[in-house]
């Protein structure tokens, strides 16, 4: 209601009843803003988000389509494995911005047997994007299901399952991860049974958001009345509650994406996730920690990449949930200004004070005048 | 300084000059401007404590390594030394920026401000809005909430502002407290006892908030902190603003609470917030307003949450303490009964400006604003007997009428001594007992109560949202407990709702066409094309524009959006209607528009209805049959007439006698009607 512009004066004054008033205002608005166009308008406005989200849109794009996928070839010149006849170049040191020319051969430089770093990193940048929303996926359907069946049904199911919730948060995620991560190690179609797994493991955060939502939810009259119209629990939860918690869903599963792309990466460390003919940036960067000394882009630069990326996924998080419930926002005179941080508080306060001032003054002489 | 070293040493102690002189000089300018000039006295302390452990420390620190200076320490005496020189150097960059600052802020003081305050001595008022300007900024445009708005509260007196949602009181009554949210901007003064507010810092209005002025909330349930008990809470409100201490508080607090009417205070006081009713908690916060004598209360619609016996009771109380005390009330409130009570001036908003002001008797008894004149117009009035006989005569031969035709109509809704009961792990707790009632078809039935009477419960129950504990509960004419799933579903078609909340009843990510087709989806009734024109016909029916049903529910107000929920009711056209306290949410003219659709729908459609309320005077305009309930039992159930004009019991007769009455005059007499009737029934009257 309150993004509504007043209705103009002399409509004030004709009409004297608020309901009238108010449908007034109904007719006379012209546009009209879904709850999801209002999302998205707060969404894109976000500065940081946006920036991560094209930063991290060229990371994805870049890396699938220089190596390519599958049977897709891509537009690198070298492959991420070992290929016949390598040379080493520059001594395996990365070749950027060497000897008057931009990329190099090797921008990103070769390790010891020599392969190239690029090729491997752009590799590895699939893989643990990969994992990174197929876990979401998987993990967020699970807790969904888990979360809003305990939070509609209550009594007995509940306490099932989320004692099952609570003896699956209980045991430390790494050893769960690392157990099934073995577990699936042989299997084919690698990246895709370990992300599954691990979805396995992570889902219980979720299930535990979507059942205080489902549980708060419950409580409003839209259910009730649904409930009173004899709606099924399905509709209800599928129809209402569901659409109603979807800040909280996606807003949780951006930040599964940025953990997951940690935990595989430790996992890989390791030496428990990702295996040897394949690549991913926690195994890369398990590998170059030996050559810290002699080349340290080894470590380094997949690390950056890991860091790069889960920033920018965090930092959409973040966006999307300022977008989704605009009252959790840090914004405006809560957050210091660098006036404020310099001892200058008063400064935008006094100036204000004084506009006012001046312009009551003003206002003063006028009517004065005109009276 | 040492001597005993060598050459080397003096010439060090030269070159490393002690800074401490410039840097606290550099602490002084800022700090002391912020303190004298922009009146920022907390933050400018704050300032010069920061800058003095920055850029003092490190020397004081290293004074004795350096009398002693050693080889092995110059570096660390180096180290010390850059960073005071570099903290001086700063503290200068800012003492620069505060002279300018100061120099910015302080020209105009000089001439205009001087002149201004001259020309606008501060008045006597206790409270005086001058040209009062507010307007926030949203993510959209910026809305103009209060457009200039001037009235003063004179030590002693009551005024009442009186306003529908969005008419800019509340933002008013906040702007006097200071406490306008981030996003607004200001202008136009506000004077609290002679000192404006409008140019005050935090800290000032602090200082000023308890003291001077306080403030009565509507939710008393959430105004008491629920786990410190209220010894604690009014001792800190009497603490903090330095009015007493420790024991002395305590014994203040229990004479507060004995004051505001609190029983055996002595004891009561020690605790907890939830160990008192609705009532006593507002006894409570209202005690913790005038603990530092103020000598303003705000009293921000005090009893908009409570029962209106309850609220009687509140009302005689703080007419009593503005005797007793002699301060200054605002009170906000959009129930005209209210103002006729208390109040002595009355002051009509409406959209963000004041349309009309004057005394109670000349604003209640001859509005010259048409808007009042609606206001007063849209109030639901109850038509009680007046003491002649020719009323009681005319209402007892309408009464036998009645009944003989509802003998004829088909039964809608029946229940035979019906128990309703909450679980709560494992127990249940029975909340209605012993409830017999039947709505013809076509009639309206009025539960009315105060809370916890279970009349929503028995709403409940009937839309199938609890199960019944014992008796019976016909749904024209099949008994609700015994029916399968399957044929409840059915049951429920012809069952329509209409709940309380108009934030919470439709679903925000439905657009409207949706939420009123959805019953018809439930139920697999019709095309979706029929649906849609369903739809559209529903809102024709409820007065709203086709137009509407494309847009979403944030987009109405709340009139609007308990309309929609109406549509959605009837979109099956049941012949069965519940509604729990449909319009209680609304303003007095939206729900007299409501109210006047919902008579002319049910004229219409005919449906049975089971209307929930606390308001005798909306069930006065709708009903046919009226139960009043109390605790879960019914006190008193028959025809409309019979109970509001010839209550037989003492409750009746207490809910009536403390419904409010928008005409002072007549409001005077009733009140000292019902001190009478309650000293006859043998009840403290306060």
């Amino acid at each position: 209601m309150s993004n509504e512009q007043t209705p103009n004066s002399d409509l004030d004054q004709q009409m004297v009843d608020l309901a009238e008033v108010e449908d007034a205002k109904l007719t006379s608005d012209q546009k009209s803003y879904s709850q999801n166009q209002l999302i998205r308008r707060r969404f894109f406005s976000h500065v940081p988000a946006m920036i991560s989200l094209v930063v991290l849109t060229i990371i994805a794009i870049v890396a699938f389509t220089s190596v390519g996928y599958g049977i897709i070839p891509g537009w690198w010149q070298h492959p991420f494995r070992l290929p016949r006849g390598a040379e080493l170049v520059n001594g395996g040191q990365p070749t950027m911005f060497q000897d008057g020319q931009i990329f190099g051969p090797h921008p990103f430089g070769q390790d010891g047997l020599p392969r190239d770093i690029f090729a491997r990193v752009m590799r590895g940048t699939q893989q643990s994007l990969i994992i990174g929303v197929v876990v979401a996926f998987v993990s967020s359907v699970l807790g969904i299901l888990v979360g809003a069946v305990a939070g509609y049904f209550r009594g007995k199911i509940e306490s099932v399952l989320m004692t099952l919730t609570d003896f699956v948060i209980v045991v430390p995620l790494l050893v769960i991860a690392a157990i099934l991560g073995n577990f699936v190690r042989e299997m084919p179609f690698a990246p895709f049974p370990l992300a599954i797994v691990l979805g396995l493991a992570t889902w219980t955060g979720m299930a535990r958001l979507v059942r205080a939502e489902v549980l708060s939810l419950r409580e409003k009259e839209y259910v009730s009345a649904a409930i009173a119209m004899g709606a099924s629990p399905w509709r209800i939860i599928i129809k209402h509650m569901l659409p109603n918690s979807i800040g909280v869903i996606i807003v949780n599963a951006s930040f599964t994406v940025a953990a997951v792309i940690l935990l595989e990466s430790t996992l890989s460390y390791l030496g428990m996730g990702v295996q040897a003919p394949e690549v991913s940036l926690g195994m890369l960067v398990s590998q170059g920690e030996s050559a810290i000394n002699t080349r340290p882009h080894l470590f380094w630069i997949p690390g950056i990449f890991i860091l790069t990326i889960t920033l920018c996924v965090n930092f959409i998080g973040d966006g999307l949930r300022d977008a989704f419930d605009p009252r959790q926002q840090r914004k405006g005179d809560r957050r210091p200004g660098l006036r404020q941080i310099l001892g200058l508080r008063g400064f935008a306060m006094s100036q204000q004070r004084r506009d006012e001032s001046v312009r009551t003054a003003h206002a003063q002489e006028q009517r004065e005048r005109s009276e | 300084m040492s001597k005993k070293r060598g050459s080397e040493t003096p010439v060090e102690k030269l070159s490393v000059s002690n800074p401490w002189i410039p840097a606290v000089m550099s602490l002084l300018i800022p700090g002391l401007g912020q303190v004298v000039i922009l009146k920022q006295r907390e933050f400018g302390l704050k300032l010069l404590i920061a800058w003095l452990v920055i850029a003092i420390g490190p020397t004081l620190v290293m004074t004795p390594l350096r009398l002693s200076g050693t080889q092995v320490n110059r570096g660390a005496i180096t180290l010390a030394d850059t960073v005071a020189l570099s903290a001086l150097g700063i503290g200068v960059l800012i003492a620069a920026f505060a002279a300018v600052t100061a120099y910015r802020s302080a020209m105009p003081d000089s001439d205009e401000a001087t002149a201004e305050a001259a020309r606008e001595k501060p008045p006597e008022a206790a409270l005086s809005f001058q040209d009062l300007r507010v307007s926030f900024n949203t993510e959209f445009s910026t809305v103009d909430a209060v457009k200039g708005v001037s009235f003063d509260v004179m030590p002693g007196e009551v005024v009442a502002v009186v306003g529908e949602s969005g008419s800019g009181k509340s933002v008013t009554s906040a702007a006097a407290m200071g406490l306008i949210p981030k996003n607004g901007t200001v202008s136009g003064k506000v004077f609290l006892s002679g000192q404006d507010i409008t140019t005050m810092d935090a800290a000032q209005l602090r200082r000023l908030r308890g003291t001077e002025v306080s403030m009565v909330f509507q939710e008393p349930m959430t105004a008491l902190n629920p786990v410190l008990k209220v010894s604690d809470q009014l001792k800190e409100a009497m603490e903090v603003h330095g009015v007493a201490f420790g024991k002395d508080a305590l014994a203040k607090g229990v004479e507060l609470l004995e004051l505001v009417g609190i029983p055996d205070p002595g004891k009561r006081i020690f605790e907890y917030p939830h160990q008192f009713s609705g009532g006593q908690r507002q006894r409570i916060v209202i005690a913790m307003a005038i603990a530092c004598s103020p000598s303003m209360i705000i009293a921000d619609e005090p009893t908009t949450a409570l029962d209106v016996t309850v609220q009687a009771e509140i009302l005689d109380l703080l007419r009593r303490l503005k005797v007793e005390i002699n301060t200054a009330i605002m009170l906000i409130t959009h129930n005209m009964g209210v103002v006729a009570d208390m109040a002595d001036r009355v002051v009509v908003m409406f959209q963000g400006e004041v349309v009309e002001s004057g005394t109670a008797e000349q604003i209640l008894m001859s509005p010259q604003h048409p808007y009042t004149r609606r206001l007063l117009e849209a109030m639901p009035k109850l038509h009680q007997a007046k003491p002649s006989a020719t009323a009681a005569v005319e209402v007892s031969e309408e009464w036998p009428d009645q009944t003989q035709a509802e003998v004829d109509a088909e039964i809608a809704i029946e229940a035979k001594d019906l128990a309703l009961a909450y679980k709560h792990r494992g127990k249940a707790m029975r909340v209605v007992e012993g409830v017999n009632f039947s709505v013809p078809k076509g009639e309206i039935l009025g539960l009315v109560g105060e809370s916890g009477s279970g009349k929503s419960t028995i709403a409940k129950a009937v839309l199938g949202l609890l199960d019944v504990d014992h008796g019976e509960l016909l749904i024209r004419g099949r008994n609700l407990p015994s029916l399968s799933r399957k044929e409840r579903k059915a049951v429920r078609k012809d069952i329509g709702v209409v709940f309380q909340d108009p934030a919470a009843s439709l679903d925000p990510r439905f657009p409207i066409g949706e939420i009123i087709a959805e019953p018809m989806v439930v139920q697999k009734v019709g095309s979706p094309n029929d649906r849609k024109e369903r739809a559209a016909e529903l809102l024709e029916a409820v007065k709203l524009p086709r137009s509407v049903i494309n847009r979403y529910p944030h987009e109405l107000s709340g009139g609007q959006r308990q309309r929609i929920s109406i549509a959605r009711a009837l979109s099956l056209s049941p012949s069965i209607l519940i509604a729990d306290e449909p319009t209680s949410a609304l303003d007095v003219s939206v729900q007299a528009r409501v109210l006047e659709m919902f008579i002319e729908l049910q004229e219409q459609f005919e449906f049975a209805c089971l209307f929930v309320t606390h308001d005798l005077a909306v069930v006065d305009q709708l009903a046919n049959q009226i139960m009043v309930l109390e605790k879960g039992r019914v006190v008193e159930q028959g025809h409309k007439n019979q109970i509001l004009r010839e209550p037989r019991m003492d409750y009746t007769k207490r809910l009536l006698a403390a419904a409010p009455v928008p005409n002072p005059q007549e409001q005077r007499d009733r009140r000292e009607a019902r001190h009478k009737l309650l000293a006859a029934q043998g009840l403290n009257t306060d």
